[in-house]
């Protein structure tokens, strides 16, 4: 127990001003200091990168009959690794209002929107590169193990459309976990949150493509889900949106759930 | 320095904060007295930006807090203890809030060991007790060594050594010149850390003064006497606008009347006096007093215990 006397505070003042690389540096010691961070993070890149090398994508080894087919096989880790970001990305926010600690991080940054940039830059930065290296990871190996041609690959990034499905299941990966984000931001509670991210990316695309008559699916090409999954489809289907157009609209969804987020933290209580 | 003016906050029909206005001056403590559900929480809470007033406004140190460049060279705010995600160290805890401002560590450590945290600074706060909590709390209110310094119940969960300590923690921010508001519930321990009081009931302002004005304008102050001759002084006083309360067969307790009268009275008719004093109330009755009209939750009685 120190004494009352250890309390004589130094005159010259330690705080400075609030900026946004501040509030970077600060998110950052915040994402990096729970373990779930990196529970959640390391679940990625081995689901990601596991399911590539040791699931077979079927038929033999040799030359597949097509690149893309190939390569989009080595991706659908990510189908499974996208929910541990969701849920990361869910926990940004509601950890902090779950805690009460969202107050502490509020009343020093009154400039709220910072705060909310500050986790998104932070948070978006970390799972792109994890989600692009992790990719390109469950490729490559998956390439060596399934695909081995005298120490290379049949199938490498030259091969047609490769390097989008790659790159592309990176950059969902990614952008996924960043909608999870802003669905915590404006829903606030974990539970809640979760819930609503297995109801929009798992329950509802299930729901509705056994309530809809074949001919209205076409609807379910317009989920979050399967507009991202369009950027990394081998072949155009139908039923899919052409990629870049698929990751658009998922872009335009994430980018609408940070607007209310940013409208719901600025006008309101904390 | 505080400015709160003409603040009110609603909840959908319920109004929590009904029109206040006070200012809280730098260099003295001032303490933030009213009972649950008073509204000092929310008061706390708008002055610190984060609740949205429906009406009026505050300033901390002459600007709007959303405003200040530097916001934690402004104020140091405690709301709850141990708002911190659990699986977090108190030390990642400080750092995070501190590097806001460009605080480094070395100030966070110099703020753990200054609240007594040094030992346990690495540890997950989820396996703190609430004084421990509470003590987290308290250096991310002083970490970036603001100006102003609002605290809700900072004594909660500390041990009679953390009172006093948080109680000269308290006053000697105020030496310094920092703007020092608290709450407490605990009225004694205000009356002891206290020099300016706010006391607020169902939202408004019930008082704003100084501790001893507050009780003195609050009770009445009285004068106890001991005689042989009780009875015989108490028709000697028996003026309209004394009220005398036998207190035990040789104790007369009488309100409005100045110790110098009761003296002079006593000596003129020969009646022995062996007990003369002064009863002030105490700040608790003070505050009993002010505020029985407005407790929002008052337990109605122990009859069916």
């Amino acid at each position: 127990m120190p004494a009352a006397a250890t309390v004589i505070r130094p005159r010259e003042p330690v705080a400075g001003n609030l900026t946004m690389t501040r509030v970077l540096r600060s998110e950052w010691t915040k994402l990096r200091s729970v373990r779930s961070t990196w529970w959640l993070l390391s679940t990625t890149v081995i689901l990601t990168v596991g399911v590539a090398v040791f699931v077979s994508p079927g038929g033999a080894s040799g030359k597949p009959a097509s690149a893309a087919g190939f390569a989009r096989s080595t991706q659908y880790g990510s189908v499974l690794s996208q929910l541990a970001l969701l849920v990361l990305g869910v926990m940004v926010f509601t950890g902090e209002y779950h805690s009460g600690m969202i107050r502490a991080s509020l009343s020093v940054v009154p400039r709220r929107l910072l705060l909310l940039w500050g986790k998104l830059g932070v948070f978006g930065a970390v799972v792109l590169a994890l989600s692009l290296a992790s990719s390109v990871a469950a490729f490559v190996l998956g390439a060596l193990v399934h695909q081995p041609h005298g120490g290379r690959a049949h199938v490498w990034f030259g091969d047609p459309q490769v390097t989008r499905i790659v790159m592309g299941a990176g950059l969902v990966l990614a952008v996924t976990g960043i909608f999870g984000l802003a669905i915590g931001a404006i829903i606030r509670n974990t539970a809640a949150g979760l819930s609503t991210i297995a109801a929009i990316f798992f329950v509802l695309p299930l729901l509705l493509r056994l309530a809809l008559p074949s001919s209205d699916q076409g609807f379910l090409r317009l989920m979050p889900s399967n507009a991202g999954g369009a950027l990394w489809n081998a072949a155009l289907s139908p039923t899919s949106l052409s990629p870049w157009t698929g990751f658009a609209l998922l872009c335009g969804y994430t980018a609408a759930l940070v607007a209310v987020a940013a409208w719901r933290l600025r006008r309101g209580d904390a | 320095m505080i400015e709160v003016e003409n603040l009110t906050k609603r909840y959908g029909d319920k109004v929590a904060v009904d029109g206040l206005t006070f200012s809280v001056a730098p260099g003295v403590v001032t303490g933030f007295l009213g009972p649950n559900g008073a509204g000092k929480s929310t008061t706390l809470r708008m002055i610190a930006a984060l609740d949205v007033p429906t009406s009026g406004r505050v300033r901390v140190n002459g600007r709007d807090y959303r405003s200040s460049p530097a916001p934690m060279a402004e104020l140091g705010l405690l709301l709850e203890a141990k708002a911190v995600h659990p699986g977090r160290s108190a030390r990642d805890h400080l750092l995070a809030i501190g590097q806001t401002a460009g605080i480094g560590k070395a100030r966070v450590n110099e703020v753990i060991e200054m609240v007594g945290l040094g030992d346990v600074a690495r540890k997950r706060v989820g396996g703190f007790s609430l004084g421990m909590g509470q003590r987290v709390g308290i250096a991310v209110a002083l970490l970036g060594r603001p100006r102003t310094v609002v605290m809700d119940e900072p004594v909660n969960g500390l041990d009679p050594e953390g009172v006093r300590w948080i109680r000269a923690l308290l006053r000697t921010l105020a030496d310094e010149g920092c703007t020092v508001f608290y709450s407490s519930h605990l009225m004694s321990e205000m009356a002891q850390t206290a020099t300016n009081l706010i006391v607020i009931g169902r939202g408004r302002l019930i008082a704003c003064s100084t501790v001893e004005q507050f009780i003195a304008k609050t009770t009445a102050t009285s004068v106890v006497v001991r005689s042989p001759e009780a009875a015989r002084l108490r028709g000697l006083l028996g003026r309209a606008d004394v009220r005398i309360a036998p207190d035990g067969p040789d104790l007369l307790r009488i309100d409005g009347i100045t110790p110098e009268e009761v003296g002079t009275i006593a000596s003129q008719a020969g009646v022995p006096v062996f007990d003369l004093r002064v009863e002030r109330a105490s700040l608790e009755e003070a505050f009993m007093q002010a505020t029985h009209d407005s407790v929002e939750y008052g337990a109605t009685g122990l009859e069916n215990l």
